[in-house]
């Protein structure tokens, strides 16, 4: 690999402290990557080679600011503990549905303490921070799930609502447990891996209201997080927990948002919230913590198009939420048959609006959709071992 | 109403299964009709669980705990009902597509469908397109609710459509998709009769199409 990342890098982080030179836009794309070379699941899961080199990839054709190497992060854990994934031809890796790993105290006080370097995929996902490390020069993200989505994963969300109601000292013990004897040790492995980092990000879509009530995210989610925070703290280390939606299904949203900057050091916020709040409600909130933005673009309307309508929404949160700077763009988990056109617009109108200073009008400034070379001529090109096990690459374009 | 009946609906209401299926008892052992048990405070329970889902008062864990509740009262009086009542009411079919394993969004729906009196048919999660053809001729559903939550595995929903078209049973049921990436474009790209964005707008469309309303 030859892009050179430390450009994007540096845009983000510029946009983190203040005025980049451009919003920076960034997407989770592991499905789309693995649609556009047609590689099937269980390989594209399993070969740490074949998962990094694809969405490394994709990533540089659409002249994302970030690379992109994320997975089925909200499995990692859960399968470690013996839970099945299980491998189907249209989706990313799912958790085989079944009675929950954990029915007494007993089971959950002999869980034992799992070796990330052996358990399930760790030994995978570790060997994909150090090659995304070695390929791009930058430390790799690192991800967990987050406690509650844990906790879903391993015993099923509906007996978690049931607990909850009825045995909530039994969630209590189990948290307790995943904390120590899953979460930590896996994070603190991670994050001292090649190429080691400080930083880690929990995914937790479990914690979505409307998934949960307030009184299950005051009781559940939040000391958890708080606690994790603290114990990695006292090692220099820090974690963020986003992925979680709903912020628009509360009935203090503010409010809401106020926690998720406690919880992520910044403020994210995904549509449809944000589009149904207002990205100025983001941009309040983030500017009065004195924090970065980011803003996660619908990905039914990035599938969807058409290809104006996308380019008015970013050209509308550009306008709304980016002109005192530190704003990024993202697109949240682009379905795997989005049009690549869709996309490049999404990019074209991020670099088109989002040049500092902004324009004012935006409507004033011209988009075009820019003629781009088709992906598979590009991968072709580039050569990538993705291509290899590419079993319909080319076919989606 | 009867002092039993609405405490029995409010344990409904609050998702309160152990103390539904006492008062369904309570119920019984005083004389008051099995259907008025049914309809006066079950089934008014869950309704009323949808309606505050509808104004967002209610939050997902609250519906589970409600349908939980009325499952366990109508366990309690299930065989106190008129034994025809399969027979008659409505039949609606739910299915969630192969590969796909999220089953939350299609247990609710049930609930609520039972709730709104109908007689509901579940054929489970990651079901390939044969099972759906198949249970369409062997159980004569008036409606066929398919479920698909990623945007890989919804492309199943318009290859079910095109089999039922296929096998000469299209016309005889009216087809509804859900889940989350799918949109009102898609099913109607799909050439599906109809498409809800949640749960609740779901029973209200499948309480259209059967009154022929849509």
């Amino acid at each position: 690999m030859t892009h050179d990342w430390l450009i994007g890098r540096r845009r983000v982080a510029a946009a983190v402290q203040g005025t980049p030179d451009c919003v920076p836009i960034y997407a989770a794309l592991t499905e789309h990557a693995r649609y556009l070379f047609g590689i099937p699941a269980r390989t594209f899961y399993t070969v740490p080679e074949v998962f990094v080199e694809a969405q490394l990839l994709v990533s540089e054709y659409y002249g994302l600011d970030l690379p992109a190497v994320h997975g089925d992060v909200i499995n990692i854990e859960a399968e470690a503990l013996g839970r099945k994934v299980i491998y189907r031809p249209r989706s990313s890796p799912l958790l085989e549905p079944g009675p929950p790993l954990y029915a007494t105290r007993a089971e959950v006080d002999a869980m034992p303490e799992i070796d990330p370097h052996r358990a399930g995929r760790m030994p995978f996902m570790l060997e994909v921070y150090r090659l995304t490390g070695e390929r791009t020069g930058l430390p790799a993200e690192r991800w967990f799930t987050a406690p509650f989505s844990l906790l879903c994963a391993v015993q099923g969300y509906e007996r978690v609502v049931r607990d909850a109601a009825h045995d909530p000292t039994f969630l209590h013990r189990l948290l307790a447990a995943l904390r120590e004897r899953v979460l930590l040790p896996w994070i603190r492995a991670s994050l001292q891996y090649e190429l080691p980092t400080w930083a880690a990000i929990g995914d937790d879509p479990w914690a979505s209201f409307p998934i949960i009530t307030p009184a299950m995210y005051r009781e559940y989610v939040l000391p958890e997080v708080v606690a994790l925070q603290q114990i990695l703290a006292a090692g220099g280390y820090r974690i963020a927990v986003m992925g979680a939606w709903g912020d628009a299904r509360t009935d203090d949203p503010a409010g809401v948002l106020e926690e998720r900057v406690r919880l992520q050091g910044a403020l994210r916020g995904l549509d449809p919230d944000v589009q149904r709040l207002g990205p100025e409600l983001y941009a309040q909130v983030a500017e009065r913590h004195n924090v970065a933005l980011g803003l996660g673009l619908d990905s039914r309307l990035i599938h969807d198009g058409p290809v104006e309508a996308i380019v008015g929404r970013v050209r509308d949160y550009v306008d709304r939420a980016a002109r005192r700077g530190r704003l990024t763009l993202i697109i949240n988990n682009v379905p795997a048959n989005t049009p690549v056109a869709h996309i490049q617009a999404v990019v074209a109108a991020t670099r088109l609006y989002g040049q500092y200073p902004i324009g004012d009008p935006l409507d004033a400034l011209d988009f075009r959709l820019p003629a781009c070379e088709p992906f598979a001529d590009f991968a072709r090109r580039r050569g990538s071992l993705a291509i290899e096990h590419g079993e319909s690459f080319g076919d989606h374009e | 109403m009867n002092e039993l009946l609405a405490e029995l609906k409010n344990a409904v209401v609050e998702g309160d299964p152990e103390r539904a299926a006492g008062l369904a008892r309570d119920c019984l052992a005083g004389d008051i009709p099995p259907a008025e048990i049914f309809e006066l405070a079950i089934v008014a329970g869950i309704q009323e669980a949808g309606v505050l889902w509808d104004c967002n008062r209610y939050r997902v864990p609250d519906v589970i705990l409600a349908a939980d509740a009325f499952n366990e009262a109508v366990a309690v009086i299930e065989q106190h009902l008129p034994l025809a009542g399969d027979d008659v009411r409505p039949k609606v079919l739910l299915g969630v597509v192969e590969g796909d394993v999220h089953d939350l969004g299609k247990n609710i729906l049930a609930a609520m469908l039972r709730g709104a009196g109908l007689h509901v048919l579940d054929l489970g999660v990651d079901q390939p397109v044969a099972a759906f053809v198949e249970a369409v001729r062997t159980e004569q559903p008036q409606i066929l609710g398919i479920g698909a939550y990623m945007s890989t595995t919804m492309l199943a929903v318009p290859e079910i459509i095109q089999a039922l078209e296929k096998a000469g049973l299209r016309a005889s049921v009216r087809v509804l998709v859900g889940g989350v990436p799918t949109s009102r474009q898609f099913a109607d790209d799909a050439r599906a009769d109809g498409w809800a964005p949640d749960a609740s707008a779901a029973v209200r469309l499948v309480t259209k199409l059967l009154e022929g309303g849509v």
